[in-house]
């Protein structure tokens, strides 16, 4: 059975530190077996300004056993899925350790961010890319952030001008942006 | 909507004592007027009169039951819109099946032995209806408690209120005894001494509820305190002993009491079906066989039970003996919590690292076993190499002999490990972890899960006796490397154990941690038995009892096999029941 008394410790650890670290961790509709986490994404990388948001699924044998995470938000990534968002990481797999918690996972996962390792992939194909069109991979890699991980009332507010310039209705582009997730390349398809 | 069905519950209650008022009067009217008739012409009003005075009889009973059963449906109602507020989709859908399942189980087999008068059906009709519903408040009493200890919002006070629920539901059950004791010295028949088993299984297992979720709210109560009380500095030093004492002294209660608790519902349970059983007289029909079936479920939940508390001392008494103690010097120096559980720390074990955890916590990380060795939680050291400097335990010998044997296994494990390493990385990508996945009804019951997560917060204070204290963690270890190759055959023969004990009981009842080895009472148990027996023998060529360790120990090995065991009485497989009606029906015909 899960250690509920320890979750709740780190959901106020992690609530602390939110503002300096960025690092959040809150349950999904109060419970504390699903939860979301959030991280920003590395400065210096192609994933800065974005914010990344993870599914955590804590075991019945947790703290014992690692919490299970994946990607929510699509991100081009050797080590993590482009599909599914699985997350190829050794301290959520055998190197597990009950002194680690979800804080210190989060943080694991940004620095995975920081640091690709594309010899051992999630995503094949984006581990060749990396290996072989680096450059290719970074402006992939900052275009899926722009797209998926900076969904700030700023940048929907960039992409309704951009739609009305084009010479659509304000509003029927507000709501079908929000219909799908400000995803611009999504509405344009949509409106035509 | 809850306020909608009292109200409606409301106008029926008045209704009905409204048409028993009525009935009353008249039939004081109709006396009145026999009477005066009954001075013209007595002999024909008489013989009318004697006419009417059943039927009236019978119909004030009627409206007086109705009345009293309107009433008490109105009592149960406002009671659970005080406790509980309002309920879920999923409390009431549980509640129904719970509601089902009690009815046919304790209700289907009174009339076996109950006269068929109607006092009799009365007094037993009352006693069931009673027993239903203070089982019913104590099941949705603990569901809600689960889940507000599940839940990050939950207050002090509306734990309270929902604790409150099973408080009053203890208060009435021992209310309930006492009448019951008073209707047993007045009529003084055996039968009657049936009225008490289930009223103290209800007890028992309301003072269980009340014991682990009195500590939780205790741990509500002060997190909620230490929260309003930020502001005052208290002796971080004195709170945190005190608090490690205040956990400590949890898990052994709640473990101990626990045991005992658990014990005395079954024997409470199976008191029930043996004494039904005896009353009706001991010849085997189909109803015997239910009863019998009954039974033989309740005494392997009972043996799983008393093995799951014994496996639990041994790991205990085994970690305590491996590991020196940490001293109060330590532990002032330290000044920290455990990095397993974040819970302050009275007593702790010290690993060559220096590193301090609960004996509990370190039991709970070893039994996963995700790596082949065994580390520590915080900084990777190999758990048992190097003899440390400073050992203060007094089995020297055994301790180094121990060591010794752990460090050949260490080497002999290095070996491979060696060779592993030397190959190229990025041979092996996307290696996953090969771990069973937990299932997701575990953590749902409390009878099947508690006992599991509260050692992960106690340690045991009581000493182990010194046969236990010898056995070391190496040799456990050993057997353990020893066994595994036996465990793949092992759980066939469990699987097939587990085919014949897949009958649904009382789920509140039901709590398993392992497999048994099946009393001889039908073909297919005594072949289960034979392959169990064989293939221990075949491996250890041991007796009876060393055959018993090490199946407990291939149990460590294996930790699917608990939640296999506990799937059995948690969801049973409607498939396997039909093949055990059709077995019963062939028995019955060639019987």
């Amino acid at each position: 059975m899960i250690d509920l008394a320890r979750v709740q410790k780190e959901l106020v650890e992690c609530s602390k530190d939110a503002e300096g670290s960025g690092i959040k961790v809150s349950p999904k509709n109060d419970n504390l077996v699903l939860l979301i986490g959030t991280i920003p994404g590395p400065v210096g990388t192609p994933y800065e300004g974005g914010i990344f948001q993870i599914d955590i699924t804590l075991p019945d044998g947790y703290p014992f056993e690692p919490p299970k995470m994946q990607f929510k938000t699509k991100v081009w990534h050797p080590n993590i899925s482009s599909q599914s968002g699985a997350i190829c990481l050794d301290i959520l797999k055998d190197q597990w350790s009950p002194a680690l918690t979800l804080k210190t996972a989060l943080l694991s996962v940004q620095a995975l961010l920081s640091a690709p390792q594309p010899d051992d992939p999630q995503d094949a194909v984006v581990a060749q890319q990396y290996l072989k069109d680096y450059q290719t991979f970074v402006n992939t890699a900052r275009y899926w952030t722009e797209s998926f991980a900076k969904a700030s009332s700023r940048g929907i507010e960039d992409k309704v001008q951009k739609l009305v310039e084009m010479g659509f209705p304000e509003a029927r582009v507000r709501s079908i942006l929000e219909a799908v997730g400000g995803d611009e390349n999504m509405a344009l398809e949509r409106l035509l | 909507m809850a306020l909608r069905v009292i109200a409606i519950s409301v106008v029926s209650t008045v209704l009905s004592f409204v048409g028993l008022q009525f009935c009353t009067d008249l039939s004081l009217d109709k006396l009145t007027s026999d009477g005066l008739v009954g001075w013209n012409l007595i002999h024909l009003d008489n013989a009318s009169q004697d006419i009417e005075l059943p039927l009236g009889l019978y119909t004030t009973i009627g409206l007086l039951v109705n009345c009293m059963i309107n009433v008490f449906i109105l009592l149960n109602l406002c009671l659970k819109a005080v406790f509980f507020t309002e309920l879920y989709a999923s409390e009431t859908r549980k509640l129904v099946e719970r509601l089902i399942n009690y009815v046919i189980y304790k209700g289907m087999f009174l009339p076996l032995i109950v006269p068929p008068t109607i006092y009799q059906a009365g007094l037993w009709s009352t006693w069931l209806t009673v027993l239903c519903s203070l089982k019913m408040f104590q099941a949705l009493a603990r569901d809600r408690l689960e889940r507000l200890n599940a839940s990050p919002a939950a207050t002090p006070w509306t734990y309270l209120r929902v604790y409150s629920a099973l408080l009053f539901v203890f208060m009435v059950d021992v209310l309930w005894i006492r009448f019951c004791l008073t209707i047993y010295r007045t009529h003084g028949s055996s039968m009657y001494l049936l009225l008490f088993f289930e009223p103290f299984s209800i007890v028992f297992e309301t003072l269980q509820a009340i014991l682990i979720h009195g500590f939780q709210l205790l741990d509500i109560w002060l997190h909620h305190s230490a929260c309003n009380s930020n502001d005052f500095r208290t002796p971080k030093l004195l709170d945190m002993l005190t608090a490690g004492s205040l956990l400590e002294l949890k898990g052994i209660l709640i473990r101990n009491l626990g045991f005992f608790l658990d014990m005395a519902t079954f024997f409470m349970a199976l008191g029930h079906y043996l004494y039904i059983w005896w009353l009706h007289g001991m010849a085997f029909h189909l109803v015997d066989a239910f009863i019998f079936l009954n039974i033989r479920a309740l005494l392997s939940a009972i043996i799983n039970r008393i093995k799951g508390f014994i496996r639990l001392r041994i790991a205990l008494g085994t970690l305590h003996a491996a590991l020196p103690d940490a001293t109060t010097e330590e532990l002032r120096a330290y000044d920290d919590e455990c990095a397993i559980c974040r819970e302050p720390m009275a007593k702790a074990k010290r690993l060559n690292c220096n590193h301090l955890f609960h004996l509990a916590c370190l039991r709970s990380w070893l039994d996963q076993g995700l790596t082949e060795m065994y580390t520590c939680p915080t900084c990777r050291k190999p758990l048992f190499a190097g003899v440390p400097e400073n050992q203060t335990n007094s089995d020297v010998g055994t301790i180094s002999s121990d060591e010794q044997l752990a460090r050949q296994i260490s080497a002999g494990l290095d070996r491979p490990n060696s060779a592993r390493h030397t190959m190229p990385a990025g041979l092996y990508p996307n290696q996953t972890l090969n771990t069973p996945e937990g299932v997701p009804w575990r953590g749902a019951g409390l009878d099947s899960g508690w006992w599991h997560s509260w050692p992960n917060q106690g340690v045991d204070g009581a000493g182990p006796s010194t046969a236990i204290r010898t056995v070391g963690l190496g040799r456990v270890q050993m057997m353990m490397r020893h066994l595994a190759s036996v465990g793949e055959t092992y759980a066939q023969t469990a699987f097939e154990d587990t085919a014949w004990n897949l009958w649904p009981i009382n789920p509140s009842q039901a709590s398993a941690s392992g497999s048994t080895i099946s009393p001889p009472g039908g073909r297919l148990p005594e072949r289960t038995g034979s392959l169990h027996l064989r293939n221990a023998s075949q491996s250890a060529n041991d007796d009876v009892a060393n055959i018993l360790a090490m199946a407990e120990t291939v149990r460590e090995v294996l930790p699917h096999i608990p939640d296999d065991m506990i799937f059995q009485f948690s969801k049973p497989f409607p498939f396997i029941r039909e093949i055990l009606f059709k077995h019963l029906i062939l028995g019955m015909c060639d019987g």
